[in-house]
């Protein structure tokens, strides 16, 4: 039997240096390549005469004294008030995060979808919410991890089955630290408080400016809001508890996934659901894509070949 | 590569943490930089070009003093300023954080990457307070516009993909960026009355809602509120010719301001030793 310190030390050391499952970390890619791709699309592009255009929001003469204030460098090269120049930086972003998603070209499209992401916000901060701190995170750290070892265009020249875990690690840190302090920031309303006098998830669905419908109506009883806000508290802050054992681990997870698609269901705050669940196939276990995911992707294959072979037109004889 | 994960592991932790705690009332009163010297923006430049800035005679020689401003502001010593204010070993620890969550904030700018995570903490608003425009019209009528924070009627509503413009709308009671550019892109979509009058300018007034309370009739608490008038003087003003903006401080904002200058301004009470100094001199009762 191995004293305590060393078995600490072999967990440490098989933390931060076992070899993972590169479909883990391909996952991630994917999913931020796709939410970015999406929110471009149908977040930013509807409304760039608002957010971008010649009268917008967004104009580089109101927004530079608080970009130099708050170093937001980007406007060295992002200053242009040309449409065109404009447009061309967003059909650049674009692109940008359409290889990121392909896994083509993997490290300078994750950097283009950094940069491009950065200037994008600084020129027009208002945008911004919590979801899009966790995308630029994302994208920071796309540009160093090894994320295209499969399921990408780069892993045609070189596939790689495991690749070195430390973004998968800093990646699950990342998901507990946000949790645990957007918990604890929440217990320091303290007793008087909403969250823990129970009333937060009724006033949030109440809230005239963030909800997707009117609370009248489709009204939820103060019996089933109380609970779910002492739930999704109690998740918040125990988070990073519940994630060390695999058992909890498991309701942990489901539970955040399910959190994330009600928020996005019932709040209008864009694509911070999808930015957030980016987070969870890193912490899918190696077992599961070695036993597991073959199994599903037979499934899924199968089933998307069902519906291509279906004609779209059925002939009326 | 193990020295950048060792950082940013730290910066991660120790940020979100930082942020939880009053670390920039801190940084406030110990008078430490948030960040060094800006970066030059285009205005700045274009007068030292033309030499009418007094403290720099070129270009390069502003962009050297951010450089230097940058190494300075890296130092971990406290400033003269500061340590007028550091009394006590909890001032110096005090110091410690304010110290280190702006530097790690520096560099977070830097990197677009930002640790605070606020989501609707530490309570759930209980009233809803949104902007509504009012556009005036060179013939004097007017029209008020609703924005997307705002509901037409709050008891029957949807939006999808709104994301963007939506959370411009929720700051423009904080931010006069935002205010500018609302109004001026107002400006534009509504150039013209129905009756061919020129929009001539825009105010902004806060509307505010009470939210139905637990066990409430939802519907009826909204359904009164339909259409709710604004409230008070206007918050903002933009004139549409000119394309400036002002923005306006209520009745309420101007009193705390006063009450705040004059507390500032208000002597010290002396204490019982300076009393009798006083007393002594002028030759008064001890």
């Amino acid at each position: 039997m191995k004293p305590d310190w060393q078995r600490a030390r072999t967990a440490l050391e098989h933390f931060w240096h076992e070899p993972v499952r590169a479909e883990r970390l391909a996952a991630f890619r994917i999913l931020v390549g796709a939410a970015l791709l999406t929110d471009q699309l149908f977040q930013y592009l509807p409304f760039w005469g608002y957010l971008f255009g010649p009268n917008g929001t967004g104009s580089f003469a109101l927004n530079e004294a608080w970009m130099a204030s708050n170093w937001r460098w980007p406007f060295l090269f992002f200053f242009s008030e040309s449409q065109w120049v404009l447009g061309l930086w967003f059909l650049a972003w674009v692109v940008s995060a359409l290889c990121l998603m392909l896994g083509y070209k993997t490290r300078w499209s994750a950097f283009a979808a950094w940069l491009l992401t950065m200037a994008f916000f600084s020129r027009n901060t208002n945008v911004k919410n919590g979801g899009d701190d966790i995308v630029q995170i994302h994208l920071f750290w796309l540009m160093f991890a090894p994320v295209s070892g499969t399921w990408a265009l780069d892993a045609k020249r070189r596939p790689s089955e495991f690749v070195e875990p430390w973004a998968v690690r800093l990646m699950q840190i990342q998901l507990c630290v946000m949790y645990a302090a957007t918990g604890i920031a929440k217990l320091k309303g303290g007793l008087h408080g909403t969250w823990l006098q129970g009333t937060s998830l009724h006033y949030v669905f109440n809230d005239l400016g963030l909800v997707r419908w009117s609370y009248a109506s489709l009204p939820i009883p103060f019996w089933i809001s109380a609970p779910l806000g002492y739930l999704a508290l109690a998740w918040e802050v125990l988070f990073t508890l519940l994630v060390l054992h695999p058992k909890t681990r498991r309701f942990a997870l489901w539970y955040g996934f399910l959190f994330h698609i009600v928020i996005y269901l019932t709040l209008e705050v864009g694509w911070f659901s999808f930015y957030s669940m980016a987070f969870y196939p890193v912490w899918i276990p190696d077992r599961w894509w070695r036993d597991d995911w073959p199994v599903w992707r037979t499934k899924l294959q199968r089933f998307a070949s069902s519906i291509l072979a279906r004609p779209l037109l059925t002939p009326r004889l | 590569m193990r020295i950048a994960l060792g950082f940013f592991l730290f910066d991660m932790i120790v940020r979100s943490t930082l942020n939880l705690t009053a670390y920039d009332k801190w940084r406030e009163h110990l008078e430490v930089a948030r960040a060094p010297l800006r970066l030059p923006t285009s205005v700045q430049r274009t007068k030292i070009q033309a030499g009418n800035d007094p403290k720099f005679k070129s270009v390069g020689a502003r962009y050297w003093a951010t450089l230097k401003s940058c190494f300075s502001f890296l130092s971990p010593l406290p400033r003269e300023k500061t340590l007028a204010h550091m009394d006590s070993a909890l001032d110096y620890a005090r110091y410690a954080g304010a110290w280190i969550g702006t530097r790690l904030g520096f560099v977070g700018n830097l990197l677009g990457i930002d640790e605070d995570w606020p989501m609707f903490s530490p309570n759930v608003r209980r009233i809803h307070i949104t902007p509504r425009a009012r556009l005036i019209y060179s013939d004097g009528t007017s029209e008020q516009v609703w924005l997307l924070s705002e509901p037409y009627d709050p008891t029957s509503f949807h939006r999808w993909f709104v994301k963007r413009p939506l959370q411009i709308d929720l700051r423009l009671a904080k931010d006069y960026d935002a205010r500018l550019g609302v109004s001026r892109n107002l400006a534009e979509r509504y150039a013209e009355s129905e009756d061919g009058a020129k929009l001539e300018s825009i105010e902004m007034f806060e509307v505010k809602y009470s939210l139905p309370k637990p066990g409430q009739n939802a519907y009826s608490v909204l359904a009164k509120q339909r259409q709710k008038a604004p409230e008070g003087e206007p918050f903002w003003s933009y004139d549409v010719l000119t394309g400036k903006g002002k923005t306006i401080e209520s009745e309420k904002d101007k009193k705390a301001k006063e009450k705040k200058k004059a507390e500032a301004a208000k002597p010290t009470e002396p204490s019982p030793s300076e009393e009798a100094e006083v007393n002594a001199e002028v030759g008064g009762a001890p």
